[in-house]
């Protein structure tokens, strides 16, 4: 059985070369074409990791952090409504410390994180410290963006 | 021990890659064995995808676990150790279902089986066993021919495909080289690549409602 996976394996990798250094858009782009539709994608891993928490919870556990982080990284954009202002710009600094090392890794980044960020200065819910904080980020985010474009 | 940290890893990125990654794994199952093997696993690629994710993320989960020897904690790192945990999950799976799954050794030439039952049949174990054996070459360009008689309506994909099974063409050959082949461009090749791997995302995802309808033999 492990030399018939280990083929189908070989198979796939071959099949597949031309998968490889997908931007987020081509990756949905293929996804819907395979039957799968990305927003339910993101839904269903933010339900699925909400549940442990809930899981942990009933259980008198503590979630750790790294579970937090993707249950912040996969919500609804609608949720930053109901969010406290401290809590939508610890959102935003994550957003952007996961536009930083995409960038750096060579993912494309999100326009929709971007837009983001840009909607809470326009309705001025953070302090002028954390625009200026968001705007050194951004500014560094676009710096890699172009220096890995460039190179 | 340090708590893992997560902040630099795109988990989102993740599951899709492993979902389009399980995609060509199933498909490949697919070209080898015919799709009566999928509907004996019970389950899809896009569940297997995300079961793997979710017991990364579960800290109750001890089968899956970041370790300091798989490296930094990159979105590339992340996706290269759960596509090992996937290959193992799908290779226990395709044990634990190996005597009740049966492989239909000679299905109709347009990949459907037949109704009457005259099929020969035999169990994924003893097929996997076969592939190894003296006939497998047969065995392989049999299964091959049933996923290329599904590219009958466009030529140039059916080529560029028998060309990509071909197992003398391993290691892979280059996109000269088959532009050589093939009498045509290099862009050429490159373009009808991407219009083959969406044809196969099609046929992958045909399979693998197949595979979630359940039922134990194809």
């Amino acid at each position: 059985m492990e030399q018939l996976l280990a083929e189908a394996a070989a198979l796939a990798e071959r099949l597949g070369e031309s998968n490889t250094d997908l931007g987020p858009g081509e990756l949905d782009e293929l996804l819907k074409e395979s039957g799968h539709d990305p927003n339910v994608l993101r839904r269903q891993l933010h339900e699925g990791a909400k549940a442990i928490a809930a899981r942990l919870g009933k259980a008198g556990k503590p979630a750790p952090q790294y579970l937090m982080q993707v249950i912040g990284a996969t919500a609804p954009l609608g949720e930053f409504a109901v969010m406290s202002k401290k809590a939508a710009v610890e959102r935003l600094r994550e957003l952007f410390r996961g536009m930083a090392s995409a960038a750096a890794a060579g993912i494309a980044t999100s326009s929709e994180m971007m837009a983001v960020s840009r909607a809470h200065r326009k309705k001025s819910q953070i302090s002028d410290h954390d625009a200026q904080l968001l705007d050194k980020l951004e500014a560094e985010l676009r710096s890699r963006a172009t220096t890995k474009k460039k190179g | 021990m340090a708590e893992l940290d997560l902040s630099g890893v795109d988990v989102e990125y993740v599951l899709k890659k492993l979902i389009l990654h399980a995609n060509r794994l199933f498909l490949a199952l697919v070209g080898l064995a015919g799709s009566g093997v999928l509907p004996g696993l019970g389950v899809g690629p896009k569940d297997l995808a995300m079961q793997t994710v979710l017991r990364f993320i579960d800290p109750e989960d001890r089968t899956v676990v970041w370790k300091k020897k798989h490296g930094a904690v990159t979105t590339e790192g992340v996706l290269r150790y759960l596509r090992a945990v996937l290959h193992h999950d799908l290779l226990d799976l395709l044990r634990l279902k190996a005597h009740e799954t049966t492989v239909v050794l000679d299905p109709h030439p347009d990949g459907q089986e037949q109704e009457d039952g005259t099929q020969r049949r035999m169990s994924l174990d003893d097929f996997a066993s076969a592939l190894e054996g003296p006939d497998g070459r047969v065995i392989r360009e049999e299964r091959h021919a049933q996923l290329l008689v599904r590219m009958a309506n466009e030529p140039e994909l059916r080529d560029l495909l028998a060309l990509q099974l071909d197992p003398d063409g391993y290691p892979a050959r280059t996109n000269q080289e088959l532009a050589q082949i093939l009498g045509i461009s290099v862009s050429e090749v490159e373009n009808h690549k991407k219009r083959l791997n969406r044809r196969l995302l099609g046929i992958s995802r045909e399979a693998s409602e197949d595979s979630t309808k359940g039922g134990g033999c194809g």
